[in-house]
């Protein structure tokens, strides 16, 4: 059986989709399973126009890799931007960091997000609580600003400062 | 290992009808560690000791086994699988990895898979508030101890992108038998896609699926609090439920007839074959549980369908005998099991 997205290599992967308002058995291969499941969205898009959407996204990662002078690798663990496109999978969490810009795409488009918002383990919530702080402060001192309170202003304008100090 | 399912089934949760589980499952690295697919063997060792040594401190792991992947067979890892408390991917391969699993059955903790640790809470019925906050309490736990992988903006920090964030996915699965049966499932997937909510076959990423059960989970993990992400999954569940609920009692009252010659069509083949493959088994044996709830079934309850349906999956057959069977022969001892309890039910 031949990949249903790439019409190119040999599927190994069924999934069953909803298409066009009936219940289709879709063959993949295990690229087109990973890029589908990281889009985290339905193939009705994909199977309508095959061929473009597989090759406008091998393009556009063509030309940021030729865009840039040095192709990116992550010093801790090896791995490198291309590895890192092709399997969409980090080594290790150095990569955060050092493929930053690849990856803010990437999460907007699975999450619709690029921030977290939730828990943090205890090592981290010292910084988590000062910067929810930090904000609250920003807020008060906007809001300071429009009432012309500019007393509260001022006062909050320092607090803001000793805070950015730390 | 036993054979008869976890504790957790066998709890009967809310929804139940409809519902069959409920899972919550956190991603956590450990500080000081490359992801698990950059590790040595001894760094896996390692974390493996790590969180074991962690989890025997841990009072909702009292009692808990370990088990190690290193001597353990295809059979065994996918008869973990089957039970829901390894991924798929776990159960593919061997070697220094693993998974620690309470006594009923509710709490998993997956070491070295794609991340270090995938821990889960697993409950029968709609009831992911409740599973949620017994994960999290034991991630507190466990961060007491350990230290996770974390770094603003991107949170906890996992192997693929798409579990970054809080590392959590929320899923529930439903039988919706009636939604397939009228086809309105068709507008439920596309609204759900749009809510950043994925629906997989039963045993998620790219399983099959079977016997109209569907697995919703959360799609998106970063940029919303873990609670905002449980309700959501819970609230479109909610909203499935009832349409899978309008949907059954539309089929009684327009449609009854269709209903009653699937469930007829499906006992007759059930108590009549001889030989049921697990993908025809899992089909008709929803039919079966559709008209439980029709009570066009007498003597037969949810409870024992529910336990077929993962007692006759291939490798939980393949343990009841010491010996290898191929798949003829799993298929016949299926269709024996099946009518042995249907007969039971009936009786
Ligand atoms: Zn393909
Ligand atoms: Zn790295």
């Amino acid at each position: 059986m031949i990949c249903s997205i790439c019409k190119d290599k040999v599927a190994t992967i069924r999934l069953k989709e909803i298409i066009n308002n009936t219940v289709t058995e879709v063959h993949l291969c295990q690229a087109c399973y990973e890029i589908h499941e990281q889009k985290g969205v339905f193939l009705t898009n994909e199977l309508a126009s095959p061929k473009e959407a597989t090759d406008s996204e091998a393009g556009s990662g063509k030309q940021k890799s030729k865009s840039k002078a040095k192709p990116k690798k992550c010093l801790a663990c090896g791995t490198t931007e291309e590895q890192f496109r092709a399997k969409g999978r980090l080594g290790c969490s150095d990569c955060y960091a050092v493929f930053a810009s690849a990856m803010v795409p990437i999460l907007s488009t699975i999450h619709g997000a690029t921030e977290h918002r939730g828990k943090a383990p205890h090592h981290a919530v010292r910084t988590l609580d000062l910067k929810a702080e930090l904000k609250k402060l920003q807020e008060d001192l906007q809001r300071a600003i429009l009432s012309e309170n500019y007393e509260r202003a001022a006062k909050l304008r320092d607090k803001i400062r000793q805070f950015e100090s730390m | 290992m036993v054979l008869s399912v976890g504790h957790w089934l066998r709890d009967k949760g809310p929804e139940s009808d409809i519902v069959f589980s409920s899972r919550i499952r956190l991603a956590r690295n450990l500080k000081g560690f490359p992801f698990s697919s950059h590790c040595t063997e001894q760094q896996m060792r390692d974390i493996i000791s790590l969180t074991r040594s962690c989890a025997s401190r841990s009072s909702p792991l009292k009692g808990a086994k370990f088990y190690s992947f290193k001597e353990m067979s295809m059979i065994d890892r996918q008869f973990l699988m089957e039970r829901f408390l390894i991924s798929r991917d776990l159960a593919k391969s061997a070697g220094e990895k693993g998974v620690i699993v309470d006594a009923a059955e509710r709490i998993s903790l997956m070491i070295n898979e794609e991340d270090h640790l995938r821990m889960q809470t697993l409950r029968s019925g709609l009831l992911l508030s409740e599973a949620w906050e017994e994960l999290n309490a034991l991630d507190d736990e466990f961060d007491g101890h350990l230290d996770f992988a974390f770094e603003e903006p991107w949170g906890y920090l996992t192997a693929c992108p798409s579990n970054a964030g809080t590392g959590l996915r929320a899923s529930v699965m439903v039988h919706l038998p009636a939604l397939i049966m009228t086809k309105r499932i068709v507008n439920i997937l596309q609204t759900a896609s749009k809510m950043h909510i994925a629906i997989r076959g039963l045993h998620g990423e790219g399983s099959e699926m079977l016997g109209d059960y569907f697995q919703i989970s959360n799609q998106a993990t970063l940029g919303k609090p873990e609670d905002e992400i449980v309700e959501m999954t819970e609230t479109l569940t909610r909203q499935l439920i009832d349409q899978e609920k309008r949907a059954r009692e539309d089929l009684m009252k327009n449609d009854r007839i269709a209903v009653e010659d699937k469930v007829g069509r499906a006992i007759g083949t059930l108590t009549g074959a001889r030989i049921l493959s697990t993908r025809e088994a899992m089909e008709l044996l929803s039919s079966i549980r559709l008209g439980i709830y029709c009570d066009m079934v007498p003597g037969i309850n949810s409870e024992i369908l529910d336990s077929l349906l993962i007692e006759t999956q291939p490798a939980h057959l393949q343990k009841r005998f010491p010996d290898h069977l191929d798949p003829l022969a799993r298929d016949i001892e299926r269709a024996k099991i099946i009518k042995g309890a249907l007969k039971y039910g009936e009786g």
